[in-house]
């Protein structure tokens, strides 16, 4: 067999070759996020299927092969963008959208509760997105009824599929912005199968224009027989993450639905990290290994940090008033035992005592991506109808329909960048208490990272293990 | 704990060389294992086996890069294991990454000369040294590591059809140079 000699060579090529290849991490695409500090993208894939018993049981010939339609339905008009230093126009925004505390502390709950059981200690850097997966729950929960709708709710902390879906449109035009300094769009999408197998599918039109109205979702007609489908629904999630992310979809003709959310989020540090001040240097493995990283430096005379059980967290500002906290564990501490319980994680990321002092910051260059499968998580918060034949999605289609996989795959990365605009470089600690002791924010042993938005909300939470890989 | 460390703690055959391996390649040997064979279980006996092989071999063997070393064995034990599994029905990734390797080779016609394994390593050896760097890492994270195309484009944010794009032409590159020299498989 040729092949396998041409891969016996291939074992045999010369060893710096291999020695290379094994600690030269190839180049990162740099074109999406030039300027950016914080680059973050997630996609969630939101699959249903039908049964077969169930259409052809049913007596439906007012749509039949003929009526078979792909390509767009219905294209959503999203919210105006506006400039960054248009304060104006971002307090109207805010006013005309009010979000409930509660609401944001439900997705704030949620958020703990699924994060704590997808980082766990699998040895692999980990970025996961509560908020894309929480807009994708929800644009199911809003065509879910009965039972079905009741545990999504329950899950989502929320009362009724009314105030969920006007909570999370005016969170939706509250996040949205896009302007000279960074972006944060919150993209969905449903595609419809109208044709199971010769068989008509009726979708709720009711269903599709409410996805549009709050939750900016297209809607696309398709055929999930055909290859190309999954090709299609890639692009779109390459579209909505500028490239960031190109998954493989694999479709079943069984299938008649699927949601998509992606977020896509980048922004630039307040305080810019210079560029002269990076520097190789050791991270230390949790298996006791070494890899070597750049690490990014500055140090702040005048910070706020907290200290609690077992952690020193601190977070950097970010333009358009989100920030990125890091967590670094007391040395001999796990990460996961920060992030064991959802009560724990929200301690690490929230709680601890509060200082102001000198924080010294070292950090890691990273850029990684990962992938998780959500369905157990949610089964484990209660979730089962949603998943079993019974399922009603009869706000959707009136044919039984249940869902069959969820997936979550996101891409986050961090560099020095930042705008050199004066207005923004410095923020003026003065009148802060006196300083109270210093943190030392040395990031070279794995840690805990989030992405929080401007309402308080985490958009990514994370873990780096390794930022050489 | 410095590759040398371990060559000589296995010179002075001292069983926790094999711990040191482990620990420091064992994740490296699996990810190896694992992206030819598709199975956990398999992987990790192919793994205790490199370790069982390297103990054999190391005296009198002195590796200048002990991950070159260990990845060719485990490397050769999964494809040989691959191979006695699969004999009567071919799928999954290998599957496809052998296909792809089918595509470097030059047909009989075009070229008569016969490589043996060695020149065939040196060539390759030699055709890489004058790609890119990034080329050259890219070609043999693919073929001699197994990392996925998807896992490559997570780890770089380039689009997965673009490095599969990529892929394709280094494999057309490798073609056309074994045409020129006039050797194959």
């Amino acid at each position: 067999m040729k092949e396998r000699k041409i891969f016996d060579a291939i074992t045999n090529v010369r060893e710096d070759l291999i020695e290379e290849a094994a600690n030269i991490k190839l180049k990162k695409n740099k074109q999406i996020w030039q300027r950016a500090a914080v680059l973050a993208a997630c996609a969630v894939l939101v699959l249903a299927v039908v049964l077969l018993a169930t259409i052809l049981g049913k007596d439906d010939k007012q749509m039949g092969k003929d009526d078979k339609q792909t390509g767009p339905l219905l294209n959503v008009v999203y919210p105006e963008v506006y400039a960054f230093d248009d304060y104006d126009t971002r307090m109207t925004i805010r006013d005309q959208n009010p979000v409930d505390d509660t609401f944001i502390e439900a997705i704030n709950d949620f958020s703990y509760r699924t994060a704590a059981q997808l980082l766990s200690d699998d040895g692999l850097n980990k970025s996961y997105s509560p908020l894309s997966l929480y807009y994708a729950l929800s644009l199911a929960a809003s065509g879910a009824r009965e039972d079905t709708a009741a545990e999504l709710l329950d899950v989502l902390g929320v009362k009724d599929t009314e105030t969920l879906t006007q909570q999370c449109g005016n969170l939706y035009r509250m996040l949205y912005y896009e302007n000279e300094i960074g972006k944060l769009k919150i993209a969905n999408s449903i595609w419809l199968d109208n044709d199971y197998l010769g068989q008509p599918v009726k979708f709720e039109d009711s269903f599709v224009k409410q996805a549009a109205d709050d939750f900016y979702a297209s809607s696309h007609h398709v055929d999930f027989a055909q290859a190309d489908t999954g090709k299609q629904m890639a692009a779109w999630i390459a579209e909505q993450t500028q490239g960031t992310l190109s998954p493989e979809i694999d479709t079943d003709p069984e299938q008649i639905l699927a949601i998509i959310n992606t977020i896509y989020f980048y922004d630039q540090w307040i305080d810019k990290f210079s560029k002269d001040k990076t520097a190789e240097d050791i991270f230390y493995l949790a298996d006791g290994s070494e890899a070597k990283s750049d690490f990014m430096n500055q140090t702040y005379d005048t910070a706020g940090f907290s200290r609690g059980t077992n952690f020193t967290r601190a977070g950097l500002a970010l333009k358009n008033s989100a920030q990125m906290v890091f967590v670094l564990p007391d040395q001999g501490v796990s990460p996961y035992d920060l992030l064991a319980s959802p009560e724990l994680m929200r301690q690490a990321i929230e709680g601890g005592d509060a200082y102001n002092g000198e924080v010294v910051w070292k950090i890691p260059k990273f850029n990684f991506g990962s992938e998780f499968e959500l369905k157990e998580t949610l089964a484990n918060l209660g979730v089962e109808r949603a998943f079993q034949q019974e399922a009603d999605f009869s706000g959707i289609t009136d044919h039984a329909a249940f869902i069959s996989s969820i997936r979550q795959e996101s891409h986050i990365a961090i560099d020095e960048n930042g705008v050199e605009a004066s207005a923004f470089t410095k923020i003026d600690y003065a009148g802060a208490a006196l300083p109270e002791g210093r943190a030392d924010m040395i990031l070279d042993r794995p840690f805990v990272f989030a992405v929080i938005g401007k309402n308080g909300n985490l958009l990514f939470v994370g873990v780096c293990e390794n930022p050489a890989k | 704990m410095e590759d040398t460390q371990i060559i000589e703690l296995f010179w002075s055959r001292n069983e926790s060389a094999i711990q040191a391996t482990t620990n420091k390649y064992g994740r490296l040997l699996h990810s190896i294992a694992y992206h030819i064979l598709a199975n956990h279980e398999d992987s990790e006996e192919c793994v205790n086996d490199t370790c069982f092989k390297v103990w054999q071999t190391i005296p009198p063997q002195k590796p200048v890069s002990l991950t070159a070393y260990l990845g060719r064995i485990v490397r050769n034990l999964s494809i040989n294991r691959w191979q006695e599994k699969h004999a009567q029905k071919r799928f999954g990734d290998t599957e496809i990454l052998l296909s792809e390797l089918g595509e470097c080779i030059p047909s009989n016609e075009t070229v008569e000369q016969e490589a043996d394994a060695h020149e065939l390593a040196e060539f390759i050896s030699e055709w890489l040294t004058v790609q890119s760097q990034d080329n050259r890492i890219l070609f043999l994270r693919r073929y001699w590591f197994g990392d996925s195309v998807k896992s490559l484009s997570l780890q770089t944010g380039i689009a997965a059809n673009k490095l599969a794009g990529r892929l394709f032409r280094l494999r057309q590159d490798l073609k056309s140079a074994m045409e020129k020299e006039g050797i194959r498989p």
